[in-house]
């Protein structure tokens, strides 16, 4: 069968990145280990917690700042049920019980241990009580006390083991200012080997900083903040330069110092937020790249619009979801590891592209095969069954549905402050690429290929001398759609999951299909991109509204000057 | 069309009345409604419909009703002449009605209630700056009633104009311009939502009182709103009746059949293509026109591509090419429309789509069409004339 090439390069890289993730699940998995066993210290740190439920505010208080300087991140759940008041204390023992679980009639609570979180255990079997006895043995912080127990959760944040946590820890800190904080941050700072946390610190200290009473350490932090090009202070430093301004006589030196940083912040601002548009249009051009591809490729063979394409997508996600569901059940009914549910979206591709392509085969079989020849009838018949498609779904799945990303996606790459590339808009870049070049492999270099290519330029001629044109007309299809239905699986990393989402892509992919010309890779490469960066950037200076108004009218001048896109036929093949 | 010498022209009556038999009776029947159909139709939506309400058989919702969907079989009239007899499928036509449908409405929002300085309502509400608001300035002209229709024709129509003429001078044809207008109106209805342009956002045009000093919620007016649909649907049937079968209609369809050969001949396709859509815009907006008085508000939500694909799916539904196809398709599937969508809102979509892909898959040339072939069934059977079935290709392309 020709079409095996592209598949064993698919099922390759899928092996790569299979691979990959379970490397990166076991690397991350010795530092979350829980330790179950109670070390000398915990005993200290019990007795310490024992101390919440005293009657003596002082002695409480003196308690939870030991609580926040302990540096145990196991104490944050524990702190922020106490801020909650829903800490138990049942015979003398100190418990928590997050979850309600019902026991025929009435509510019963299982109690866990306050810093293992492990279920209790009394007379060898789970200890449980009902809700009405938990009610009134719970106790939590009196009002006043919940500034200082959300001071010692900062405070615990800060001394985490993981940097992504200690990176928003550090911000809240500069966020809330105060002494307890600015010395956690500089105790930090001598221990910190993260160069984004310490980039941080020093941020967040300069940003206390701006509300010292004395000019110098003002002026100073002002000149650091402008250096460090610190977004997240431009607002303190404008409202300041605001203040500054109203006073009379103001202080001009401070003024002039404050109207550099902003500037200098306010450019970088640009900067950044312009690269991460360009990132965003190109992680969405690529995704229309896709759907564009699928589309052009079956247009220059069969001279049919497939208004269905956006369903191919839709169906694409919906696979994936369910893909995403059967993990989840099997990983709760124990048949897989708890970690297989992080490598689910590798095994949801092959599911989207499977059920796409074969509805794409379905539909080539049923419908267009009949209307071969009659380009705006298949339009229309293909529109048909796009409702019946949409609106089948919505009646299985109902409205809404989203689909979790895996842990390897979520988070971003930093690459310079304030210009974060979100993991799953990379791995969709890197996604798309794959697949285009495996596109570009398919039909230049298999034989499924060569006949793709030959039925294109001359059919006629093509079945004259034996290619199974009918054939090749199913297996586009059904490739074509395998596509867009890769492309709906990329695009549930980024997005909800609706029967209606196919619609909100496929204008766009026609407009790339237009300006890249018809069956034409390059040519929807670089419209799919261009048009992805056009929107994305154009977006936050007119509106999403008017980007796309002007990407429409951009499209129509566009034809006036190259009536058949970017890459136009040439000699015989122009005007067939 | 593969006509054989013995082969009946259908409007041959009473030519065989020697030949009797229940066959050949139903083939005269079939030719006498064929005949009589349009006149029987026009009786009875300008006589039966007005008299029966008069008479209290029907209510005035029902009146209004049938009104709303005389405007809406404009529409369909108008994309009939630029898909059916032209070739060019445009997705775009529920646009060219709102477009028409909003010249109205501000007409109609301006003599209802004012607010501030001389404010419609309906802008009023949705205006983010409540204090010394004034009246836009296109909102002007829209205070005199004869310049409001002047300007249905004017604004769609020459944005039909200038649209057609930039599309099809580049020779974008086929699938490419009906992406393009489905394209456009996607645009037009985000753009209409917006609240900032000052045209009511998403909540549209309503607080409607008067039209040329009539108060609109009064039957009267109603009955006399429902006639100029009637007057307006009838007019447009002509006007289009007169230019498919013109010099003009002749080219229109050669453009259809085969635009280069056309082209060959020495003929400016770009012209005619432009002028046809045009038309079948400036159709689409005088349905709009008399719609929003009926209804009694127009959003933008008129635009949505839906609705543009709706019109279609009307006209494949009665017979591309054929002016009473469209008709007859717009009128059947306004009706089942408002039926199947309240009492089986959720399979609603499916029948639709399932009718789509029906129509075109088995009957592509429509109702009429099918009508057609049984008419040449009859005649042909009645008269024990060549046994192979004779197929009408003549008006489906």
């Amino acid at each position: 069968m020709p079409i095996r090439p592209s598949l064993a390069v698919s099922f390759r890289s899928m092996l790569f990145l299979a691979l990959f993730a379970v490397a990166t699940v076991h690397a991350a998995e010795p530092e979350t280990a829980p330790p179950t066993i109670l070390t000398p210290s915990d005993a200290a740190l019990l007795a310490t917690m024992a101390e919440l439920t005293d009657s003596d505010a002082a002695k409480r208080k003196a308690a939870i700042a030991t609580l926040g300087q302990s540096r145990d991140g196991r104490l944050v759940p524990f702190l922020t049920d106490f801020s909650q008041g829903s800490v138990l204390k049942v015979d003398d023992t100190l418990a928590v019980g997050p979850q309600t679980r019902e026991v025929g009639d009435t509510k019963v609570i299982d109690l866990l241990h306050p810093l293992t979180r492990d279920p209790l255990e009394r007379e060898g079997k789970p200890w449980s009580i009902s809700e009405e006895e938990a009610k009134s043995k719970s106790f939590g912080a009196a009002r006043a006390e919940r500034k200082t127990v959300a001071d010692a959760i900062t405070l615990l944040k800060l001394f985490d083991p993981k940097p992504e946590q200690r990176l928003s820890a550090v911000k809240k800190a500069g966020d809330t200012g105060g002494e307890i904080n600015v010395a956690a941050l500089k105790t930090l700072q001598e221990s910190e080997r993260d160069e984004r946390v310490r980039r941080a610190i020093t941020e967040s200290l300069a940003i206390i900083n701006l509300t010292s009473s004395e000019q110098e350490i003002r002026v100073a932090a002002v000149k650091q903040l402008g250096e460090l090009v610190s977004i997240r202070a431009l607002s303190r430093i404008q409202d300041l330069a605001k203040t500054l301004d109203g006073q009379k006589p103001n202080d001009a030196a401070m003024l002039a110092v404050c109207r550099e940083s902003i500037g200098a912040i306010e450019r970088w601002q640009t900067v950044a937020r312009g690269i991460g548009h360009v990132f965003s249009g190109i992680s969405l051009g690529s995704v229309l790249v896709l759907m564009a591809l699928g589309l052009s490729i079956v247009f220059g063979l069969m001279g049919v619009i497939n208004m269905a394409h956006g369903e191919m997508l839709m169906i694409g996600a919906y696979a994936t979801f369910l893909t995403q569901e059967a993990f989840k059940w099997a990983v709760g009914a124990g048949v897989l590891p708890p970690w297989a549910f992080e490598i689910y979206f590798l095994f949801a591709i092959p599911m989207a592209v499977v059920v796409a392509g074969g509805v794409g085969l379905f539909l080539e079989w049923a419908v267009i095969r009949h209307l071969y020849g009659r380009p705006l009838e298949t339009l229309l018949a293909t529109f048909g069954v796009s409702f019946i498609l949409i609106q089948s779904v919505r009646l299985i799945f109902g409205n809404n549905r989203s689909v979790n990303n895996p842990s390897w996606l979520q988070g971003g790459w930093e690459i310079a402050p304030d210009v974060i590339f979100p993991y799953n808009r990379i791995f969709i870049i890197v996604f798309c690429a794959v697949i285009v070049c495996a596109m570009y492999l398919l039909i230049t270099k298999t034989r499924l290929g060569l006949l793709l290519r030959a039925t294109t330029q001359n059919r006629t001629m093509a079945a004259s001398l034996g290619v199974n044109t009918r054939r090749i007309d199913g297996l586009t299809f059904a490739l074509g759609s395998g596509i867009a239905g890769m492309a709906g699986c990329a695009l549930t990393l980024i997005s909800n999951i609706t029967p209606d989402m196919g619609q909100a892509v496929i204008v766009d992919s026609f407009m790339v299909v237009v300006a890249g010309g018809v069956g034409k890779l390059a040519g929807a490469i670089i419209a799919g991109i261009g048009l992805g960066c056009f929107t994305k950037t154009m977006e936050p200076w007119f509106g999403a509204v008017w980007g796309q108004v002007l990407m429409l009218a951009a499209v129509v001048i566009f034809l006036q000057w190259r009536p058949s896109g970017l890459f136009p036929a040439k000699g015989r093949l122009a005007d067939a | 069309m593969t006509a054989s010498p013995g082969t009946p022209v259908p409007n041959d009556i009473g030519h065989r009345t020697s030949d009797i038999g229940p066959l050949s009776a139903l083939a005269t029947t079939h030719r006498l409604a064929t005949k009589s159909s349009l006149w029987l139709a026009f009786a009875f939506f300008a006589l039966v419909i007005p008299l029966s309400y008069g008479a209290g058989v029907i209510d005035i919702t029902t009146l209004n009703q049938f009104g709303r969907y005389l405007c809406i079989a404009l529409v369909a009239l108008g994309l009939d002449l630029i898909w059916g007899y032209t070739g060019i499928l445009s997705l775009c036509q529920m646009m060219f009605f709102t477009l028409g449908g909003y010249c109205m409405g501000m007409h109609l929002a301006m003599k209802g209630p004012l607010q501030g300085d001389g404010i419609p309502l309906a802008l009023y509400v949705v205006s983010s700056q409540v204090s010394g608001m004034t009246l836009p300035w296109f909102w002007m002209p829209f205070d005199s009633v004869w310049l409001s229709i002047l300007l249905v024709f004017v604004v769609p129509g020459g944005f039909a104009y200038l649209y057609g003429w930039l599309a099809f001078r580049s020779r974008v044809r086929g699938v490419y311009f009906s992406i393009i207008t489905q394209a456009t109106t996607v645009a037009a209805t985000q753009v209409f939502r917006l609240n900032d342009l000052q045209l009511c956002g998403t909540n549209g045009l309503t607080n409607f009182v008067t039209l040329f000093g009539f108060p609109l919620n009064e039957n009267s007016t109603k009955v006399g709103l429902y006639l100029a649909s009637v007057a307006a649907l009838a007019v447009g049937f002509l006007a289009c009746k007169w230019l498919v079968t013109s010099r003009a209609g002749r080219v229109l369809i050669a453009i259809r059949d085969s635009e280069s050969r056309l082209r060959f001949a020495g003929y400016q396709p770009v012209a005619y293509k432009t002028f046809a859509f045009a038309v079948a815009a400036v159709l689409g907006a005088v349905g709009g026109m008399l719609y929003t008085p009926q209804n009694g508000i127009i959003t933008p939500f008129k635009m949505n591509p839906e609705e543009s694909i709706y019109i279609v799916a009307m006209v494949a539904l009665g017979g591309r090419g054929t002016l009473t196809g469209a008709i007859l398709g717009s009128l059947i599937f306004s009706f089942s429309y408002s039926w199947l969508s309240t009492k089986f809102a959720d399979w609603w979509l499916i029948i639709l789509g399932s009718l789509f892909v029906f129509v075109i898959l088995v009957m592509p040339d429509g109702l009429v069409g099918a009508w057609r072939r049984l008419g040449l069934w009859l005649t042909a059977r009645s008269q024990r004339a060549p046994a192979e079935p004779v197929t009408a290709k003549e008006t489906s392309p």
